[in-house]
């Protein structure tokens, strides 16, 4: 269910935005997982961003040290 | 982003008026609009209660249930002591192919009343136990409140929930309680809809979700910001030059906690005893700057309406009272004299006659009696020896012809007796005089007493006392505006001048300042974009922090393809929802095309500009207003494509019935896709619209809903409200029974 959620509930205009501003897969699919988290919690006071924010960089951009 | 949203059905059970469980399923749109029917206390503003406490858990007009505790009154007393009372309100949702069963329960335990004795007799205690204002002793088990949200997805036949780790942030996915204020309207904000501009901004990035891209932003700065010491001097030099730039900017102190100015924000009433500070610096102080402007821009409109009703027009009115107050003085004055002199003269003239009323009497009766023995007035004698001398024949039969002698002396005796007795005659009209007399007593007085009474003494009377009453009050009006025009006096004119002086310049100073910060905030990015090339250098240089030269990369990168985003967005979004309202706006005005443009600028004040080139939206009337926000609404629903339900309560209340009209015109055809439901009242929506104002031809004397059943199926409920226990019925309007026969 979660995976469903995911991406449909971002505007429309904003993900072909996105898309027309960056043709890199993990960058377009990092500014979507972003915007998917901040949907889900505005509003929501004392949650930590950081973590997740940085979970969404180690997915999108996994290092391997050689970057 | 979701295509289309509707609520299937809602379920109310023991909440507030309604008793037991009450259900309405609404149909698809295919379907129509619902309307639910209800008189003001009936329950209809409880509906919109409902949806906003199952989803937010929140009741925005919680003001009208004053007096009243959440759980249904009915229920709740007819509860034992010590028994659990439930009450729950249940939502079925459709979003795309989906469908959402949220739910929400509240369990009190009922513990025995209390009460306070009164003058007016016993009144049972309420406070407020756990957020909800309960009986005095109930006890609300919080773990028994529950919040639940089930999905059944396409192609599934079973509902299952939404496992998340806190279910009420899952309602911001399915409809965001950000946008409850655009969905879950009412008439009266809808009216005062353009009174608080945030509402322009708040709707624009919220719909259209550029709110998220604004904390994205934020967020991905601070994670730019957050970069360790590496132990490099060289490194670690630049990273605290480019915190102290990036300190500006967010107005933050060397330990990251909040810089505040010394200056006052505008708009804080010292002695109420709050005041609120601008920030240092950077983008808070600009945003608070910002809002400020606009408080002082809808301060400004305020004076420029305090000037209009002020001392000037009032000196004006009142003026122009004195005015009409001293003629009427002048007219009446001249009236009044005028009527004493009539009061007096009639004393004087009218007084002797009516004290000499029985002398006269004995004079007519006197004449009367000399007239019935024959007595002939003057001219009847002199017409008759006329007679008897032209004639020549006396009544004894004697010779009264002429006969004279050579001299032309008159011979016949007879004749020269009739000419002497004719001559002695000629000054004797004493009869006469009697006669007049007679008459003019009969005419006067004798004939009609009480009429010489009534118009001698009693008209004058009156007339003068009357207006001598009326003058009074003119004296009296007269004294009054004098008074008002003394007290007046110029005071708040010159307070108001210097308010509006004030302000302006405070517009102008905090310009300046966004302009100033903003000049600076631009040289610190110029500054920090070259601080962190070297450092990025410098980094992938050392084994170390290549990781966090790694992630700063990707920061950098995200932050900008967003910011790009929301700029680009942003301004897009402006113009089209800008364009779009408008379009709508005059559409749904019918043949009235007096304005010229509808304007969103970019910190998002709006303003509609009349052909004369006149910002006019202060000066709309209730049902334009109306119309505006709603056509602002729909621009906002078919650019982002966000077809969210609309519930609006008592959406007709003070809306012409012209307006109402255009209204039922526009609807169909601005909502083509979108559930609509009503909340209104009988005579908003099913009475005959009567007061078409001055306009046009024709107009049906239809209802609001018969009107809108010329293009759009339609579902009526009504709300049966009987001491404390509302039911909703499914009903068919009078209209339609006609038809059916």
């Amino acid at each position: 269910v979660e995976k469903k959620l995911e991406y449909s509930v971002i505007s429309k205009r904003i993900l072909d935005k996105i898309d027309s501003l960056t043709e890199n897969k993990s960058e377009q699919q990092m500014c979507k997982k972003i915007l998917v988290y901040e949907n889900q919690v505005h509003n929501v006071a004392d949650l930590d961003f950081k973590e997740r924010y940085k979970k969404i960089l180690n997915d999108c951009f996994p290092y391997d040290g050689k970057n | 982003m979701t295509d289309e949203i509707r609520i299937i059905s809602i379920e109310i059970e023991n909440y507030r008026q309604y008793y037991g469980k009450q259900i309405v399923e609404f149909p698809d749109r295919d379907n129509g609009f619902s309307v639910i029917v209800g008189d003001n206390g009936a329950g209809k503003s409880n509906i919109l209660n409902a949806i906003n406490w199952c989803f937010y858990l929140k009741e925005p007009h919680k003001s009208k249930n004053t007096g009243n505790y959440i759980i249904n009154k009915k229920y709740f007393e007819e509860l034992e002591n010590g028994h659990i009372g439930m009450m729950a309100i249940k939502i079925k949702l459709k979003k795309n192919n989906d469908e959402y069963h949220i739910s929400r329960i509240l369990s009190v335990v009922k513990n025995e009343f209390q009460y306070e004795e009164r003058e007016d007799g016993k009144v049972l205690n309420i406070s407020e136990v756990e957020g909800y204002f309960l009986p005095t002793g109930s006890e609300v088990l919080s773990s028994e409140s529950s919040f639940k949200i089930m999905v059944k997805e396409k192609g599934f036949k079973e509902f299952h929930p939404i496992e998340t780790v806190r279910s009420d942030t899952l309602m911001n996915e399915i409809l965001p309680a950000l946008l409850a204020p655009y969905f879950l309207l009412d008439g009266e904000y809808l009216e005062k809809f353009w009174e608080d501009l945030s509402r322009v901004k708040t709707g624009v990035e919220s719909i259209s979700q550029l709110n998220l891209l604004s904390t994205a932003s934020e967020h991905l700065s601070k994670m730019k910001s957050s970069v360790p010491v590496i132990g490099s001097s060289q490194i670690d030099r630049l990273t605290k030059d480019i915190k102290n730039l990036e300190r500006y900017e967010n107005s933050l102190d060397i330990n990251g906690n909040e810089q505040w100015s010394k200056l006052e924000r505008y708009g804080y009433d010292p002695s109420s005893g709050t005041s609120e500070y601008y920030h240092a610096s950077g983008y808070p102080k600009i945003d608070e700057l910002d809002k400020d402007i606009q408080k002082m821009k809808l301060r400004l409109n305020e004076i420029t309406k305090e000037f209009s009703e002020s001392n000037i027009e009032m000196v004006k009115r009142l003026n122009k009272e004195l005015q009409t107050t001293t003629k009427a003085f002048d007219g009446m004055k001249s009236q009044l004299e005028q009527a004493k002199k009539l009061f007096i003269h009639a004393q004087i003239h009218y007084g002797p006659i009516f004290f000499l009323k029985n002398s006269f009497k004995k004079v007519v009766d006197f004449v009367e009696e000399l007239r019935i023995k024959g007595e002939l007035p003057y001219e009847s004698k002199m017409i008759f020896t006329k007679d008897l001398l032209d004639l020549g024949k006396c009544i004894c039969h004697a010779d009264l012809k002429s006969k004279k002698d050579k001299k032309g002396n008159e011979t016949n005796e007879s004749r020269i007796n009739v000419e002497k007795v004719r001559a002695a005659m000629a000054n004797d009209q004493g009869l006469d005089y009697a006669l007049k007399m007679v008459n003019s007593f009969n005419e006067k007085i004798l004939r009609d007493p009480v009429k010489f009474i009534t118009k001698s003494f009693e008209s004058p009377e009156k007339n003068y006392y009357g207006l001598k009453k009326q003058f009074k009050n003119i004296v009296a009006d007269l004294g009054e505006v004098k008074r008002k025009l003394l007290d007046i006096g110029d005071t708040n004119v010159d307070k108001l001048t210097e308010d509006h002086d004030y302000v302006v310049n405070l517009i102008e100073e905090s310009t300046k300042t966004i302009g100033e910060i903003n000049d600076k905030i631009h040289d610190n990015h110029r500054d920090i974009r070259d601080f962190k090339s070297d450092r990025t250098t410098l980094m992938n240089k050392d084994d170390k922090s290549k990781r966090i030269a790694f992630d700063q990369n990707v920061w950098e990168n995200i932050s900008k393809i967003l910011d790009e985003t929301l700029n680009s967005l942003k301004k897009e979004i402006r113009l089209d929802v800008q364009k779009r309202t408008f379009e709508i706006f005059e559409d749904t005005m019918y043949k009235q095309k007096v304005w010229d443009r509808f304007i969103i600028k970019e910190n998002y004040t709006a303003e509609l500009i009349d052909n004369r080139n006149v910002p006019s939206l202060g000066s709309l009337s209730a049902g334009e207003k109306l119309f505006l926000a709603l056509s602002f609404i729909s621009a906002l629903k078919e650019i982002t494509g966000y077809r969210f339900p609309l519930v609006i309560d008592t959406p007709l209340g003070r809306v012409s019935g012209k307006s109402r009209y255009l209204l039922s015109q526009a609807l169909p055809r601005y909502l083509p896709n979108d559930q609509l439901l009503f909340l209104a009242t009988g005579t908003e929506i099913l009475e005959p619209i009567l007061n078409w104002n001055d306009d046009p031809e024709g107009f049906p004397e239809k209802s609001f809903a018969e009107l809108l059943e010329e293009s759009v199926k339609m579902n009526y409920w009504s709300l049966n409200p009987d001491d404390s226990m509302t039911t909703i019925n499914k009903f068919i309007p009078k209209w339609r029974k006609n038809e059916s026969g």
